[in-house]
């Protein structure tokens, strides 16, 4: 009995002893901008949002200018009541001009930091992150409103994959290059994703734009979904829905500086511009879409070797298919691997409508 | 010789002893050892600890040799080879041994509390509620440890499947191609892999509580397997979750990897999960202050609630001055290299010390 009284003391006691933080105390950051400054410093812009008595929310935006990543917070902490804290953010924007410059130095907070959960989505802005975050977006408050975009979009499957996780995930992976996505303000409440941009290491050196991002993810996913159209002749299109798509590389055992890109996409017909879908006309159009993304999906890879960046991750999957594989080696040899882009459409229905 | 007889309401069941050896291994050394062993044999590490587990298995049935030919515990054994007095001094640096495994479970614990969640969390008040937790359960016997390691165990066993959220960002082809390291690569990193699998040594020290200690050998063997494949199989899927240079740079990759779990309830899994590795380190600390007070007391023939109150006191004296990050992992590495020479090297030589003796003494 006298034990369980200690116990009971102690746990009076012993709560204290911890600095607390209780929700209603706190401004939670749900989005991070990060600016190159003139000089060497960056400028920090931090996204929370206010519950307002009527029920909605308004956003408040803070900035800051500092040289180190952490400084930010703490200055722009002098600007805020209740303390920042980084534990929800969901979105991290990269202003054009630092991506340029490298992100190297972000990735290490990222890395470090305890608080930041490994579902964050880091983009690329159009512009400065700064005015990025500065505008109106939604009801719901701008940084909700910037992770459910991305976070749709990516369930949707027309993003490729893409977290906190697996970007540094690919960062440290030798022979694969990252790739974010893009987010242009196209006005103060309205903000679209503009396609995906191209690191080679650190350093952004390329950009997709969205009408390409379909070919894109064929390559770097291994799965995906997604719409598409294909022109066919003069006036008739036709749009496809892709539920399921699938790659596969393939190194040629004659030659190992050939290797072939598998694609296989089943999907449905959802929108014809002509008056009859027949059994020839759905097969013309399979035969349509696989020509176009063996060309364009080549194009890309052709690029890509010609900038020397990785994205698909061709120099990881060669390390798992040799044993005692030497990286250096493979810089030269990147450029003059032979790809070969095979696609194979599969239309199983065409909608309702005969 | 006297070996004190232990009374049969004392003693534990025979297949209890699979709890009390897989909730000594798995703590220590859990939270980061695919980390120390990927820096050696890359990703080809999970063969290591399928290689340690097996020769894990040939110690195991050493130890039974060991304890079943004295009919005792190490002190006996100790006793039975180098004669009554030189026994008891051979035995004492294991007083020593249990202190360092507990003191560095419990920082590695604070650590990780103090990292993640509080950090100016106090490491004395913290150790003192911890502490006196454990010694209301020694004070319970043997009985109770064992029941606290069932526990320890099973509730937090439900961690496992919080890592099937990584799943979806896994990609197990990172762990081709299998065997792209040298033999020394992989001896290397089976060497760092030892301070995880620390704690099947218990059994030299309860060999004696255990009811028809026969019985408990097939349960020791399947803790020592159960132990070896969940490590196999985690480290296999840490591998395919992280790529070999992030691994590297993570501190607990375990930890990191409840960083990508988001439930609608709770933003950040880490807290439920640090919160429940208490319960993982629980059985650890006891296991090593009730064996330590336990040797206080047949070598220095006192009771073993002093032997309880001296650990308790040396505990809160050592561990407020282990502070960095570097004094931690230090320790962690002292413990991994005494570990891996009592485990590997010392108990195949008693063995062999053991059977030379048996045949003298028949003669």
């Amino acid at each position: 009995m006298k034990r369980l009284f200690l116990c009971v003391f102690l746990l009076f006691l012993m709560s204290g002893c911890v600095e607390k933080k209780i929700i209603d105390d706190i401004s939670i950051i749900l989005a991070v901008g990060f600016d190159q400054s003139d000089d060497k410093q960056m400028i920090g812009t931090f996204l929370t949002d206010n519950f307002m008595a009527d029920k909605s929310i308004t956003n408040q935006v803070f900035t800051s200018k500092a040289s180190l990543r952490r400084d930010l917070v703490i200055k722009a902490n002098r600007q805020v009541s209740q303390p920042l804290v980084t534990g929800g953010l969901g979105v991290t924007v990269i202003g054009e001009e630092l991506g340029k410059r490298g992100i190297e130095d972000i990735l290490d907070v990222y890395q470090r930091d305890v608080s930041i959960g490994a579902r964050n989505f880091f983009v690329v802005s159009e512009g400065s992150a700064q005015k990025t975050l500065q505008g109106q977006y939604g009801t719901e408050g701008s940084g909700t409103y910037l992770y459910n975009l991305l976070n749709n979009h990516i369930k949707m499957k027309d993003l490729p994959e893409t977290n906190l996780h697996l970007l540094l995930h690919d960062y440290y992976q030798k022979g694969k290059d990252i790739y974010l996505p893009r987010l242009k303000q196209i006005s103060n409440n309205q903000v679209e994703i503009s396609g995906v941009s191209l690191f080679k290491k650190d350093k952004v050196v390329d950009v997709i734009p969205s009408e390409k991002m379909f070919f894109f993810r064929l390559l770097v996913d291994k799965h995906g979904k997604g719409n598409f159209s294909v022109p066919k002749k003069r006036n008739e299109r036709a749009s496809i829905r892709g539920f399921h798509s699938k790659h596969e590389f393939k190194i040629s055992k004659k030659n190992p500086s050939e290797v072939t890109v598998q694609i296989n996409i089943k999907g449905a017909i959802q929108e014809y511009t002509s008056k009859k879908l027949g059994q020839k006309v759905v097969k013309e159009i399979q035969k349509d879409l696989e020509k176009k993304v063996e060309s364009e999906c080549l194009k890309l890879v052709k690029n890509f070797q010609k900038k020397d960046i990785d994205p698909m991750g061709l120099g990881a999957f060669y390390k798992s298919r040799n044993r005692g594989f030497d990286f250096k080696k493979w810089e030269g040899d990147y450029k003059n691997l032979n790809v070969k882009i095979v696609c194979h459409v599969l239309i199983e229905e065409t909608g309702i409508s005969r | 010789m006297h070996e004190q007889t232990i009374p049969d309401r004392l003693k534990i069941s025979p297949y209890l002893i699979f709890y009390a050896i897989m909730s000594m291994q798995i703590g220590l050394g859990a939270m980061d050892f695919q980390r120390l062993i990927a820096k050696y044999a890359g990703y080809d590490a999970w063969i290591s600890i399928l290689f340690v587990g097996a020769c894990l298995h040939i110690i195991l049935w050493m130890m039974y040799k060991i304890v079943e030919t004295v009919n005792g515990d190490i002190v006996t054994a100790h006793m039975y080879v180098a004669g009554n007095y030189l026994g008891k001094v051979l035995s004492f640096p294991f007083i020593l041994y249990f202190l360092v495994h507990s003191l560095a479970t419990l920082r590695t614990f604070i650590e990780i509390i103090q990292v993640w969640i509080f950090p100016d969390l106090s490491i004395f008040w913290f150790t003192l509620g911890f502490m006196l937790l454990c010694m209301y359960i020694v004070f319970g016997g043997l009985r109770t440890v064992v029941g606290i390691s069932f526990f320890g165990l099973v509730l937090p066993a439900y961690l496992l499947l919080t890592f099937g959220f990584n799943l979806p960002y896994s990609n197990f082809g990172s762990i081709l191609p299998i065997l792209d390291h040298s033999v020394k690569d992989l001896l290397k990193s089976s060497f760092h892999m030892s301070l995880s699998f620390i704690g099947i040594e218990i059994v030299l020290f309860l060999y004696p509580f255990i009811k028809e200690p026969q019985k408990s050998k097939k349960w020791a063997h399947l803790a020592i397997l159960t132990t070896t494949l969940l490590y196999a199989v985690f480290a296999i899927m840490t591998f395919a979750y992280f790529s070999e240079g992030q691994l590297q740079k993570a501190i607990w990759p375990t930890l990191m990897m409840w960083k990508i779990l988001k439930l609608s309830f709770v933003e950040r899994f880490e807290f439920i999960g640090i919160a429940n590795w208490n319960l993982i380190i629980l059985p650890n600390v006891c296991f090593s202050i009730w064996i330590g007070s336990r040797l206080v007391k047949k070598i220095f023939n006192i009771k073993q609630k002093k032997g309880v109150y001296l650990f308790i006191i040396t505990h809160m004296a050592i561990i407020t001055f282990i502070h960095t990050r570097k004094e931690i992992s230090l320790l962690n590495s002292m413990m991994a290299k005494i570990g891996f020479a009592f485990i590997m090297l010392y108990i195949p030589l008693l063995f062999i010390a053991v059977q030379i003796a048996k045949k003298v003494k028949r003669k």
